[in-house]
């Protein structure tokens, strides 16, 4: 990847997060208009991805986004107000530049028409200014004058219409306003436009201009020297100063020569295009050529196309500070190393005492060391959570609903492969919430609740566990209509119950719907079965709660990692096995006199004042002999959130985190079991999963295989 | 047409000198001047030494006519007022007029 194109993965990296930000800040205002903090976010994010778009090249979307920067600016100085339309707006301008941005990506233009239209509904907001402009004059001034000193660059581009003299003006005279204003620094003429003397009308204007001026005055004082020519004439003034460093235009070396010339060397556009025009791709003349065909320099451009949207989609921005700190602990364990090297030199008076506290040193820096990249993969999910509030707040819009968002525990972190996997599944499950949950405004009120319906996007870590839980305060599931549906479609018998467990089976089953009509979100009968596969995919597991009239809560419950777990180190009947730290609520010698036996095999153990389900982790998975029959010696207790029980063991030895290797891909899915590890001497051990565990326990199911 | 506000004389080495303003309002005028008089020229000398103004008009009228000179004929801008330097210098127009 040459240095352009890392430049380029970087924008594209950060224009998301400005996107994302845009939208949270755009959302708060929504909630509660008027201008703040999260106004000031906005305007940052904008000035950034409009600095950084053109700073890449990409000038259409820099002047674009400029526009979107003067409308902020108009509602940062109180001349527009900030309504429900507006915040719509602009939201679907995120979207728009969202699109845009990708369309820079894969290389393609941006259509003219679209973005034509686009600015046009831009105008018309524009056009609803309401202060007067001596409001604004004097807003100005007192701005003005708190302002530091401070120098900014202005590229200013002028293409006049050619009438521009019909109604008196000079751009001559502007341009000396400029310089009153401050230095131009760099002006180009473009003269390619003037015709020949005999053809000229010498009342027309045929020159523009490029220049950059270096000046303390604001946006608006430039903007202000054109004030009764901007509306017809082709003016845009953008603020370069973050890009214009000692007296040179960043931007000029990261775009192509051709670009550059236009910009700065005079000469016109038609120009670029007809020498480009006379130039052959390096496709063209390979097939030319008969070395290549036309299909295959397609395959080619198209694979180059998905490579770099999976890299972009794949890659991580790593916090610096993140890697430092991996840097000084990868120092650390070199220097112990060091230290076990000179002790093992030194041979003859070797203290066992050292080596053991230098490999205790190491042990230690390396716990550390994994712990920290194990982190790099986490991210919070905030961002998926905003995208989710954009989601409801379009969807109650277009259905008329109301419906207030709210967010907890956004700070969780999760596994970027992990958030990756659940994102399209939680989509679904809020889809579901404002399609069939909140009810609309008359209806709710009918029902005595608020016309505002809510839904809580909550997440929390429990052990090593994410929760992430998806509440609405809607209509809850009508439990009778799914048990009807279930009886036509033969998943349930008359007279069963259906608990929270078996409603989840029914409405997870495939081409299960009882919603009447299919909608553009929901109810087409293939949403929740694929949620719980995507679910159970990356180890997790769904449960759902419903009260009617009261609302419905999802649930995921999600591995915190797919890199490492931490886990205690057990032995039985000669075999390892890992259990989950997450899930362990404690860990006792076994006492006979503690347990009580029902039925044949069935026994309970008295731990903490209650009685729990306790067997033999042999017996589970039949791996006991005759000859060795026998209970276990120690009970680990286990809490899954859901339920508790006890796995009787021979020892239980030291936690360690460890890297879970899956064993479908040599082997196939046992359930209770999550996949192995190779533990330090060599040997291998069984990581346990405890939800598995958990319905061999409850549900009297089998492992299914042998371990 | 306009009123021209500016004046111009060929002193005796055959230089055209312009004194007063340039502008739109006298286009006309010196479109009338320069077809009349630069017709047959070989040379064209032009001292905008007393030229106080040139509007944007006139500037590119003049750079249309450079243009338009065939090659043999030969241009000279020979002096430039204060007020003109500054005007070329900020519209970035003095080198299609000068050099």
């Amino acid at each position: 990847m040459n240095e352009h194109e890392e430049t380029l993965q970087v924008f594209f990296a950060e224009t998301e997060d400005l996107l994302r930000r845009s939208e949270e800040s755009l959302l708060h205002m929504e909630a509660a208009p008027g201008p703040g903090p999260d106004l000031e976010e906005l305007f940052r994010a904008i000035h950034t991805l409009k600095s950084g778009s053109a700073m890449v090249g990409f000038n259409t979307l820099s002047k674009h986004v400029h526009l979107i920067e003067n409308l902020l600016d108009r509602i940062r100085n109180n001349q527009l107000p900030i309504t429900r339309p507006l915040i719509s707006f602009l939201l679907e301008d995120v979207d728009f530049i969202r699109a845009m941005v990708d369309r820079c990506a894969n290389g393609e233009d941006i259509d003219p028409d679209i973005l034509t239209a686009r600015k046009s509904q831009l105008d018309r907001f524009l056009g609803i200014a309401g202060a007067s402009e001596k409001e604004e004059a004097t807003r100005e001034t007192a701005a003005d004058s708190a302002k530091a000193k401070q120098w900014y660059y202005y590229h200013i581009d002028l293409k006049f219409r050619e009438n521009l003299f019909n109604s008196g003006h000079d751009p001559l005279l502007m341009l000396l306003n400029l310089t009153d204003l401050g230095e131009c620094v760099e002006v180009v003429a473009d003269t390619s436009e003037l015709p020949c003397y005999k053809e000229m009308d010498f009342y027309k204007l045929y020159i523009s201009w490029r220049l950059i001026l270096k000046t303390t005055a604001s946006i608006r004082e430039i903007e202000d020297v054109f004030m009764f020519v901007k509306d017809e004439h082709n003016i845009v003034i953008d603020e370069i100063t973050d890009r214009y460093i000692e007296g040179v235009d960043l931007q000029l070396g990261a775009i192509p020569l051709g670009e550059a010339l236009v910009k700065r060397g005079g000469i016109t556009k038609e120009d670029l295009k007809s020498a480009l025009d006379k130039q052959k791709k390096l496709g063209e003349i390979l097939v030319d050529e008969g070395k290549i065909n036309k299909e295959a320099i397609q395959k080619v451009v198209s694979l180059q196309q998905e490579s770099r949207y999976v890299y972009r989609k794949t890659s991580l921005r790593i916090d610096v500070k993140k890697i430092d700190h991996l840097v000084n602990l990868a120092e650390e364990i070199g220097i112990n190393l060091s230290r076990v090297q000179s002790l093992l030199i030194r041979e003859g008076d070797l203290s066992r005492n050292e080596i053991e506290q230098e490999t205790e040193n190491l042990l230690k820096i390396n716990r550390e060391f994994q712990g920290q990249v194990a982190g790099i993969r986490m991210f919070s999910l905030k961002g998926t959570f905003q995208r989710f509030q954009r989601i409801v707040r379009d969807a109650a819009y277009d259905q008329k609903k109301q419906i207030k968002v709210i967010l907890s525990g956004i700070d969780t972190e999760l596994d970027k492969e992990v958030i990756e996997y659940i994102a399209d599944p939680l989509k679904h499950l809020v889809r579901n919430c404002v399609d069939h949950g909140i009810e609309l405004p008359e209806e709710r009120v009918a029902a005595g609740k608020p016309a505002e319906g809510t839904i809580e996007f909550k997440a929390y870590q429990k052990g090593g566990k994410i929760f992430i839980q998806i509440c609405d305060d809607g209509n809850g599931l009508d439990i009778e209509k799914i048990h009807r549906r279930a009886l036509e479609m033969g998943l349930n018998t008359a007279g069963e119950k259906l608990d929270d467990d078996r409603l989840v089976e029914i409405l997870c089953h495939p081409g299960f719907s009882t919603a009447s009509s299919v909608t553009e979100l929901s109810g087409r009968g293939v949403g929740l079965n694929v949620v719980k596969t995507e679910v159970e995919r990356v180890g997790g597991l769904m449960q759902i709660e419903t009260k009617k009239g009261k609302g419905t809560v999802f649930t995921l419950v999600l591995p915190l990692t797919f890199a490492l777990t931490e886990a205690l180190h057990v032995r039985d009947q000669g075999r390892s096995y890992l259990v989950p730290l997450w899930g362990i609520t404690g860990v006792e010698k076994f006492e006979p006199e503690r347990v009580r036996t029902f039925g044949a095999n069935e026994k309970v153990y008295r731990f903490m004042g209650e009685y729990l389900p306790l067997m033999n982790l042999c017996r589970i998975y039949k791996t006991m002999t005759s000859e060795n029959d026998r209970d276990g010696t120690i009970t680990v207790f286990l809490d899954t959130g859901k339920q508790r029980f006890g796995i009787l063991v021979d020892e239980a030895l030291d936690p360690y985190k460890v890297v879970i290797k899956t064993i479908e891909s040599n082997y196939r899915s046992v359930r209770g079991v999550s996949g192995a590890t190779i533990m330090g001497d060599g040997s291998a051990a069984i990581v346990l999963d405890l939800l598995g565990l958990e319905e061999i326990f409850f549900k009297h199911s089998s492992p299914g295989g042998e371990v | 047409m306009g009123i021209p506000q500016f004046t111009v004389n060929q002193d005796a080495e055959g230089v055209f000198r312009f004194k007063g303003e340039l502008n739109i309002h006298g286009i006309e005028y010196l479109k009338e001047f320069v077809d009349t008089s630069f017709a047959e020229a070989k040379e064209i000398s032009l001292c905008l030494a007393e030229v106080t103004f040139a509007d944007t008009a006139s500037l590119q009228f003049l750079i249309a006519l450079r243009r338009s000179l065939e090659p043999k004929i030969k241009w000279r801008l020979l002096e430039l007022s204060p007020e003109l330097e500054k005007i070329l210098g900020i519209s970035a127009l003095k080198t299609a007029l000068v050099d």
